[in-house]
């Protein structure tokens, strides 16, 4: 009797899993997609914070990293990624947390030339929120620490969240490489 | 003198001490005496020999006048005296022999004497039977001759010496009589005076010795009686006091009789119910015996489930560990539907439509990992609830094993019981006989504490009669130490 109630639910479930996907495509888009941004959250020591999808190139999980000497203490190493040799620093040592206790299982990759791998350890999910749910909240951002990289706030229903700039990031790293490579004219 | 001894002793040696006294003042009386008769006896015999010398001379004279008036006058009427001494000197002289047999002397003296006398004799005839012959002449010569006076002086001589003799005897013997009266009188005075000092000095000590002594009796028999007194009081409080227990034993015995016979009653009831209990022990022995057996079938029937339980454990942990690789797919997907929405709006207006199936493939994935994780939670929760189920069935098992020991323990207890009860119905039966020997013998003990409570009246009475005895013994004692100690009693 219990088998056949079980068995019944679950049936439900499939059908309705099955009825969504398939009415999403008979439906027509809800949102033009500059009415939208879509957001990977994450969680750095706790902290919850929020990521440009199109900030990113890709994200990847369980890569081999390869340690190298390095100067920069915010560099983990070097691993393979799409065929190339990407350099993976560590977000939280980044973002001022210091690094991570364990190696970080979580990728993603940033630029399309000469690419920057930013490792981190909590992956929550993906987001999709209108555009208006984006501000620049310096209340907010003053009241928290490690905001460095950090140019808006994203309000969720889950609540506010910092969004990491990884433009800035990106330029931070790119200088600080950039001091320490050798000029061509030399 | 011995303080060991008795009175009787005592006195009996006082008397012998006296007896032997005066036997040895008697013994010396009498040999004294003896001594005394046997010196009389011998001066009477000297007296009698003497007597008997004055005989002999007189018959010699007598002899000599008759024959003298004869051969003067012829008369023959002379020769009376003559004749007469003719016929009686042998006897005088054989008698005079006889009495001086003792005295060799003497016997000397009568043998040189008698030759004399038959010479005197013999010429005294001869001038008789000259005169009758009137030859006159020839007796004057004779007669001048002078024989028959040396003859006379010869025999008057040696009877002189005899008769010096004699008197010498009696002067001796005489000294002796004396000498023997002075010795007995000499030994009876002093004897008798010695007597007389030891048996006042023995009648002293017996005295004194026996005064003391039964002083110390009566002293002794006094305070005896005084004890005697208050022992006897003591006992009759005492018999009085065993009286009125042995009343109290009396009652109580009849209690305890009484209640012996409901001891009785009560045990026979418990050996009925006793019966009663093995029937239903036997009863729940066997039935214990039953559930054991069904116990037995639910131990391998929960042996059976945990079984079926870790299996399905083991298979939880399979769908756990193919749930893990859907997971990770699911995360894949995920992955790869952000990367391919990523790639989407790298394309631009093209990647539009493409977008929108990354983003129901992300949402599908999405789902797929929520429905993983619930599907994880129902498996940990299946796999929590197999483990405990299984822990509960192992305690189950455990808890069936330990009912199981239990019950065979209770079986064994219920034989222990029917034993036991069966043991209990036997010693109920002997605690009802013994109950009733009891109750027999209470009576018995009953008799016996009335009997005991006469026999401590009897008591009481017999201690007064013992205080009244030991008074007047303590009132004679003190009469007997007055008549002993005049001065003590006063």
């Amino acid at each position: 009797m219990n088998q056949q109630f079980n068995d019944s639910i679950e049936g439900k479930q499939a059908a309705q899993l099955r009825h969504a996907f398939d009415g999403m495509f008979a439906l027509p888009p809800s949102l033009a997609s500059t009415e939208v941004e879509d957001m990977l959250t994450i969680r750095v020591s706790g902290d919850p914070y929020a990521i440009r999808l199109l900030d990113i190139a890709e994200i990847v999980t369980e890569r081999r990293v390869v340690s190298v000497p390095s100067v920069t203490p915010d560099l983990l190493g070097l691993a393979g990624i799409r065929g190339g040799i990407v350099p993976v620093f560590s977000l939280s040592s980044i973002l001022g947390y210091g690094p991570d206790p364990g190696s970080p299982r979580w990728m993603i990759l940033c630029g399309t030339e000469d690419p920057i791998a930013l490792a981190f350890s909590n992956f929550e999910g993906y987001l999709r929120l209108p555009t208006s749910a984006l501000h620049a909240e310096d209340n907010f951002l003053a009241t928290r620490e490690h905001v460095k990289y950090v140019n808006q706030v994203a309000s969720t229903t889950d609540g506010a969240r910092a969004v990491i700039s990884m433009a800035l990031i990106m330029a931070t790293i790119r200088n600080r490489i950039s001091q320490y490579r050798p000029t061509k004219e030399n | 003198m011995k303080r060991s001894w008795t009175f009787g002793k005592k006195i009996a040696a006082g008397f012998a001490l006296s007896f032997v006294l005066m036997a040895m003042i008697g013994i010396v009386a009498y040999r004294s005496i003896n001594t005394l008769a046997n010196t009389s006896q011998m001066v009477a015999h000297t007296h009698l020999v003497l007597e008997r010398l004055a005989d002999v001379l007189n018959v010699l004279q007598d002899a000599e006048i008759g024959g003298r008036g004869y051969i003067i006058s012829g008369d023959e009427s002379f020769l009376q005296p003559y004749q007469h001494s003719e016929t009686k000197i042998v006897a005088v002289v054989n008698d005079l022999r006889a009495l001086m047999a003792d005295n060799s002397a003497q016997q000397k003296r009568i043998a040189l004497a008698e030759p004399i006398i038959a010479a005197k004799m013999a010429l005294t005839k001869r001038q008789i039977e000259m005169r009758k012959a009137r030859e006159i002449d020839a007796v004057t010569k004779l007669v001048q001759t002078g024989e028959g006076q040396r003859l006379m002086d010869d025999l008057r001589h040696i009877f002189g010496e005899m008769e010096q003799e004699e008197r010498n005897l009696l002067k001796q013997r005489a000294a002796e009589v004396e000498a023997a009266v002075n010795s007995s009188t000499i030994s009876i005075t002093l004897g008798t005076l010695l007597c007389l000092l030891i048996v006042s000095a023995a009648g002293i000590l017996i005295t004194r010795s026996l005064t003391s002594q039964i002083g110390a009796a009566v002293q002794h028999m006094q305070s005896s009686s005084s004890e005697l007194q208050v022992s006897s009081n003591q006992q009759s409080m005492g018999s009085r006091e065993q009286s009125t227990a042995m009343k109290e034993i009396t009652t109580t015995m009849n209690e305890l009789l009484v209640t012996s016979k409901q001891i009785a009653e009560s045990a026979q009831r418990v050996a009925h119910i006793a019966e009663e209990t093995a029937i239903g022990a036997r009863a729940g022995e066997q039935t214990v015996t039953k559930a054991n057996d069904s116990i037995g079938g639910i131990k391998r029937q929960v042996d059976l489930i945990v079984i079926h339980m870790l299996d399905l454990g083991k298979k939880s942990q399979q769908i756990g560990s193919i749930l893990e690789i859907i997971n990770e797919l699911a995360e894949q997907t995920n992955i790869l539907a952000i990367n391919a929405t990523i790639e989407a709006a790298g394309a631009g207006e093209n990647g539009k439509r493409f977008a929108v199936v990354a983003d129901e493939i992300r949402k599908l994935a999405d789902r797929v990992g929520g429905s993983t994780k619930e599907i994880r939670g129902l498996i940990d929760d299946i796999r929590a609830a197999v483990n405990t189920t299984v822990m509960t069935t192992e305690g189950g098992t455990k808890a069936v094993e330990a009912g199981a020991l239990q019950f065979s323990e209770v079986a064994i207890a219920f034989r222990q019981i029917v034993s036991l009860v069966g043991t209990t119905t036997e010693a109920t039966r002997e605690i009802e006989l013994s109950t009733k020997q009891q109750s027999t013998a209470v009576s018995q003990v009953n008799i016996a504490v009335s009997n005991v409570a006469q026999a401590a009246r009897e008591t009481e009475v017999s201690s007064s009669q013992t205080l009244q005895t030991a008074t007047e013994l303590t009132k004679l004692s003190r009469d007997l130490m007055r008549l002993i100690q005049p001065q003590a009693s006063t």
